[in-house]
């Protein structure tokens, strides 16, 4: 009964969150002085030769009917939130002009999924295993060595690291691709193959970036928690060390950490611009990318909405799970 | 069932060694409750964390001897020497600390916490077996089985540390080291604890070591009693001896310091601050504070002796 009372409380939030979101998604663009079916004509007048009046003008008609500005605010509000609820649709893009958005983000995230979720994961476990170890046996020379090499590459900037894997492992030793390139219908194990092949030095590249912060942060929880008097009173009753840090500081420490997991996780239906650029990678970093540069306010919209929908998401499964991990937290 | 000899136990700082337990002799015998006594800082936890044999950085033993001999069930004795006695943590020889709220692993049941200590590394039987041992050690402690499947939150903190006491006794240990394990309990849960402990130890003929700073938990509970001051033992005797003929001036003190029922008189303390243990005086160490100091007591140090029947006192009085 209380869990009900509180499930209910919890999606009416997730609901308004979504409303709100995706409402400021719909008004900002709108606030914008540029016009994009303006700029859209603009375009199109400056590539191709003469265009009669009413070809201009029924070309407007459609194009404004096309991005969904028909009629007042409120009759374009109506409909954007009709499109977005049963046809899940957000138009068609500007920039790849007649295709849908839908399609387009369809398209790219399979390949931001693949690659950002198996990276992050995978940070995310290395590096809370070597904070861990680095807290806890902080006496130890492994561990010290470990969250030495954790500390060195945390701070190197991204772009330079990206850069310096390509140059070593695509250019000089040319094992990985300079670039993505796909061979293979999608479906067969040669396209599954190509796409592994493509996505290890991305990947690569995100997990040395990423895992130091976890073990930073996991160090400093687990040195913390080693301290705790219950700790302490477990190794006075003769448990052994490695169910000590088990059961008694890895359980407690990695609360937090599994929080930011969520929500890092949440986060990465934004892409990994960087990423993603660098390695010409064709997941939702790119298009967001050339969603910028190409004024697509459609494509725009919608990448903007899948990112809201998605980290609101994330954190209600959080509150909805930590209870079962964290016993002292209950649902009220 | 332990005896210590001369033993020095130093933590190891930048200013130096601090003599937190300087010399100390103790004979501490079967089937006894012996309590010690002390204000803050005297190096009575040390002293337990000498006799449990759990001596961390910077924690040091010097010098001294350490002897703990454990009678087994087959009729044989168990000689334990230092850094030997922790491999019998828990099955021989179990502590009791003081209460806090995280005392147990907040994120684990309490029924998994036993295991850890009972199972672990003293493994007997199966799980299910143990279960069943579990629970009916906790009906013969008069604790709810529904104990087991709380988290600690979920118990107050006298329940809490009833359960620390059932886990420490559980194995049936031959000694239990109690350190300060009523201090920050409300009385009336104090009283159940104490009397649970006393219960115990007289069901298992086993020795039970208290420290505590309450002078009324010593009187309560103990058969004998050692008063530490400044990392050494000055008095050790009966209890009721020590109560009704104090030798040493701290012990007569720290008992004169007492209320009684129906005086009204205030209470007067010890005046002055016992010595920095980084750099103890020559002599006796509560020369300073003496109020029948003599020339000698500045010069050297009185030595532990036996001056009425098994009772210890280290004073030029005597």
């Amino acid at each position: 009964m209380r869990f009900a009372v509180f499930l209910a409380s919890r999606i009416l939030t997730y609901l308004l969150v979504m409303w709100i979101g995706i409402t400021t998604v719909f008004f900002v663009p709108r606030f914008m002085p540029t016009d994009p079916v303006e700029a859209m004509l603009g375009r199109v007048q400056a590539q191709g030769g003469f265009m009669e009046v009413q070809q201009v003008e029924a070309l407007r008609r459609s194009l404004t009917t096309a991005f969904g500005l028909e009629g007042t605010l409120w009759e374009q509000y109506v409909g954007f939130f009709r499109n977005i609820l049963f046809e899940r649709d957000f138009g068609p893009s500007l920039a790849m002009f007649p295709t849908p958005v839908s399609t387009l983000i369809a398209e790219a995230l399979p390949w931001t999924l693949g690659l950002l979720l198996t990276a992050t994961l995978f940070a995310w476990v290395l590096g809370n295993i070597i904070g861990l170890l680095a807290g806890y046996r902080d006496d130890r020379f492994y561990s010290k060595v470990l969250e030495a090499v954790a500390v060195i590459i945390y701070p190197i900037p991204y772009y330079i690291l990206a850069l310096v894997l390509i140059i070593f492992f695509a250019y000089l030793l040319p094992i990985f691709p300079m670039a993505t390139s796909v061979r293979g219908i999608p479906g067969t194990l040669q396209f599954f193959q190509s796409v592994i092949h493509n996505s290890i030095l991305p990947g690569i590249s995100i997990v040395i970036v990423g895992f130091g912060w976890w073990v930073i942060s996991m160090k400093a929880l687990s040195s913390a928690i080693a301290e705790e008097d219950f700790v302490y009173f477990a190794r006075l009753r003769g448990v052994r060390e490695n169910r000590i840090m088990i059961d008694y500081v890895m359980r407690n420490a990695v609360l937090p950490q599994i929080t930011a997991l969520a929500l890092m996780l949440g986060g990465i239906f934004n892409g990994a611009l960087i990423t993603e650029i660098l390695f010409s990678y064709p997941g939702l970093g790119s298009l967001i990318h050339l969603a910028v540069l190409q004024s697509d306010y459609n494509l725009l919209m919608g990448a903007i909405t899948l990112s809201v929908v998605a980290v609101a998401t994330a954190t209600m499964v959080i509150d909805l799970v930590y209870p079962f991990l964290d016993p002292r937290i209950r649902y009220k | 069932m332990m005896q210590l000899t001369d033993v020095k136990a130093y933590y190891d700082t930048p200013r130096g060694p601090v003599q937190a337990v300087d010399g100390v002799t103790l004979d501490i015998r079967e089937n006894e409750v012996l309590s010690i006594a002390g204000e803050s800082g005297c190096g009575k936890s040390t002293l337990v964390k000498v006799l449990y044999d759990y001596m961390p950085h910077p924690l040091r033993l010097v010098s001294g001897e350490i002897l703990a001999t454990i009678p087994q069930d087959n009729g044989e004795t168990l000689t334990l020497r230092e850094h030997e006695i922790r491999d019998y943590w828990w099955r021989h020889i179990s502590y009791i600390p003081q209460a806090s709220m995280s005392i147990l692993n907040p994120v684990v049941r309490v029924e998994r916490q036993f295991y850890d200590a009972a199972g672990g590394r003293y493994a007997r039987g199966n799980r299910r077996e143990l279960r069943k041992q579990i629970i009916s050690y906790l009906r013969e402690l008069e604790l709810p089985e529904e104990v087991l499947t709380s988290f600690p939150h979920q118990l107050s903190g006298g329940m809490r540390q009833r359960v620390i006491v059932a886990l420490a006794t559980f194995m049936h240990p031959k000694i239990v080291l109690g350190d300060e394990p009523t201090t920050a309990l409300d009385v009336v849960v104090q009283r159940g604890i104490l009397t649970m402990l006393t219960r115990l130890q007289r069901q298992m003929q086993n020795t039970l070591v208290i420290v505590s700073h309450d002078m009324g938990v010593h009187y309560q509970i103990s058969d004998r009693m050692a008063i530490m001051y400044a990392g050494k033992i000055v008095e050790l005797g009966p209890t009721e001896a020590l109560f009704h003929g104090a030798m040493h001036p701290y012990t007569d003190n720290l008992i004169k310091s007492l209320p009684r029922i129906g005086d009204r008189d205030v209470r007067t303390g010890i005046p002055g601050a016992p010595p920095s243990l980084l750099n103890p005086p020559k002599g006796c160490r509560f020369e300073a504070r003496c109020p029948h100091v003599m020339d000698v007591c500045r010069r050297e140090e009185p030595p532990f002796h036996e001056e009425r029947d098994d009772h210890m006192v280290a004073c030029h009085l005597f």
